[in-house]
């Protein structure tokens, strides 16, 4: 079992909806994004258009992340999915460094989005999770997979543009989809071998 | 201990205790409190970290070269009192770089996790490794361990160990270089983008500063010329570096600046040399350009790195422009890391002048 998505950019309207759903599922601190949305133009006038690329973690097989936690805080797991064991993490920041794909991020504080207002009692009780100092980042919704249901970017998109999937299983839907397709990860060159996949178009 | 050392020593502690204040203040603050941010992680606590241990490791690994390949007894040798001294601040530079990098942890207390969790495919694990035992060797010499163990008679004379610790130093200390020219590499590209030419500098900084304080700490003696000469050919293959990432690189100004400095800088030692002017000054005012240029390289490479946008063009063309602008709290943790340098070596050398005069040689 090894989890791997694969997101459709030519579905992909930039609407956004993935991060929002990202950050209600894991009630992110204010600052802290784990599904980042890059926005980049193709063509020339008058052709020109916008297009966008939804960036979360790539989860990578050889993750420079975890190659330079010096206290193994950086983990890959079995099922592909490479998490942050928190009560490890020293906050070196070496890993967010080392990431080709900026995934990572630092929690500066952990704050309400707005001055002086509390926080609501959905953040008081998620937000329990995060402490300041160490570094974040997507982590498949893990919890959500447990639970049988699929990443909340993933079941929010409105464009049906994401994937989620067992990479090992050839007649997994993103299997076959990742061959029909010809999708190939982000700036492949890196050699990370990410588990995110692109189509292109 | 003379007046002016004294005098030079008292000013550096006041300038510490105004500095800590800052590092005091980020340590129960936070980070939010600082100049860093999202596309800045890494600020002025870790440009200190890396110039401090760059000129250590570098000090340590020149001295080192030096007694595994003298052919003559290390205690008969007439630099054996350097050795001390540099070993002393050394020791206080690898300190104060340790202080820096823990008070820029997020989790300062967790760091223990690099001991009780080792990854050893880690840089960092190497670099704090390296710092230990850097440490430890420096310790060993300034304190000299060495000639005591031979009085107990286990070995029959200090020749072996002097250079079984010269192996141990130069090794570590080449790891400790090393270590600290991969941490940029992730974001480089293939092929004549890789910018190796950058990397390569990052490594011979760490001998040019180690020669730099070296010529400094020999002013006005006879072994100054030595360190002089070998301060002017690393200046020469720094400025060649320079000038392979002048060529390689695609940020001309900053390269082509750097080279014009480099370049100088070798030009000046070597018409330093031709001209034959007041070596043993003029030497000395070069060694502290250099000290100063270090400070500037690592700025260079660790802000200058995280400035280029992670992802290439076009991903990246809508991003907006973030300025690094170190806070006032910063500014004081990293002049108090600078100042605890020179404080940690005259506390050594005050403990070898007064309160164990008999322990030590000292060289004045």
């Amino acid at each position: 079992m090894r989890y791997g998505m694969l997101i459709d950019l030519r579905k992909c309207v930039g609407c956004t909806a993935c991060s929002i759903a990202c950050k209600g599922a894991n009630a992110t601190p204010a600052g802290i994004n784990y599904n980042k949305i890059k926005k980049y133009e193709v063509g020339t006038f008058p052709n020109a258009k916008m297009k966008s690329i939804p960036m979360p973690c790539m989860h990578c097989e050889d993750a420079p992340c975890v190659k330079v936690c010096p206290s193994k805080a950086s983990i890959k797991n079995e099922d592909g999915i490479v998490t942050i064991d928190a009560s490890r993490c020293m906050g070196c920041r070496a890993c967010i460094i080392a990431c080709p794909y900026e995934s990572r991020q630092f929690i500066w504080e952990v704050g309400a989005y707005y001055e002086g207002q509390n926080a609501t009692p959905f953040e008081e009780q998620k937000q329990g999770a995060f402490e300041e100092g160490v570094v974040t980042k997507c982590k498949f919704c893990r919890e959500r997979l447990e639970d049988g249901e699929q990443p909340a970017c993933v079941q929010t998109c409105i464009a049906s543009a994401r994937i989620f999937g067992d990479l090992d299983d050839p007649n997994s839907e993103i299997s076959k989809l990742i061959v029909e397709s010809g999708a190939v990860p982000f700036r492949e060159e890196q050699g990370t071998q990410p588990l995110v996949y692109y189509v292109y178009g | 201990m003379g007046l002016l050392n004294w005098l030079i020593f008292i000013v550096f502690v006041l300038l510490f205790a105004a500095g800590a204040i800052g590092l005091l203040y980020q340590f129960r603050a936070g980070h939010a409190k600082s100049g860093m941010n999202d596309r800045y992680v890494w600020g002025l606590n870790i440009i200190g970290f890396f110039a401090l241990s760059s000129m250590a490791a570098g000090a340590l690994a020149i001295v080192s070269v030096y007694i595994l390949f003298s052919g003559q007894s290390i205690e008969t040798l007439a630099t054996y009192p350097l050795f001390i001294m540099v070993s002393s601040v050394a020791c206080g530079a690898l300190i104060a770089s340790q202080v820096l990098l823990f008070t820029d942890l997020g989790k300062p207390m967790r760091a223990i996790n690099i001991l009780l969790h080792p990854n050893f495919k880690s840089p960092l694990f190497w670099d704090f490794a390296a710092l230990v035992v850097l440490t430890i060797t420096s310790i060993v010499m300034m304190f000299g361990i060495i000639p005591i163990i031979t009085g107990w008679g286990i070995v029959p004379n200090s020749d072996f160990l002097f250079k079984l610790w010269a192996a141990v130093t130069l090794i570590f200390a080449l790891i400790c270089m090393a270590v600290h020219s991969l941490f940029f590499l992730a974001r480089v590209s293939a092929g004549y983008n890789s910018r190796p030419f950058s990397t390569f500098r990052v490594f011979m900084y760490s001998f040019y500063a180690g020669a730099a304080l070296l010529v400094l700490l020999t002013t006005y003696t006879d072994q100054q010329q030595l360190f002089s000469t070998i301060l002017l050919v690393i200046a020469g293959i720094v400025a060649v570096a320079s000038f392979g990432e002048f060529i390689t690189t695609k940020h001309e100004k900053e390269a082509l600046a750097f080279l014009i400095i480099e370049g100088v800088i070798f030009l000046v030692l070597l018409g330093i040399r031709l001209v034959n002017l007041d070596v043993q000054i003029a030497s000395a005012v070069m060694a502290v350009i250099v000290l100063i240029m270090l400070f500037v390289e690592k700025y260079h490479v660790v802000i200058g790195f995280q400035k280029l946008p992670t992802v290439p063009l076009p991903y990246s063309r809508f991003e907006k422009k973030v300025k690094y602008k170190p806070s006032a709290v910063e500014i004081g943790a990293f002049s108090a890391g600078i100042t605890l340098t020179v404080v940690i070596s005259y506390v050594i050398l005050i403990i070898q002048t007064y309160l164990l005069p008999m322990w030590f040689v000292v060289w004045r």
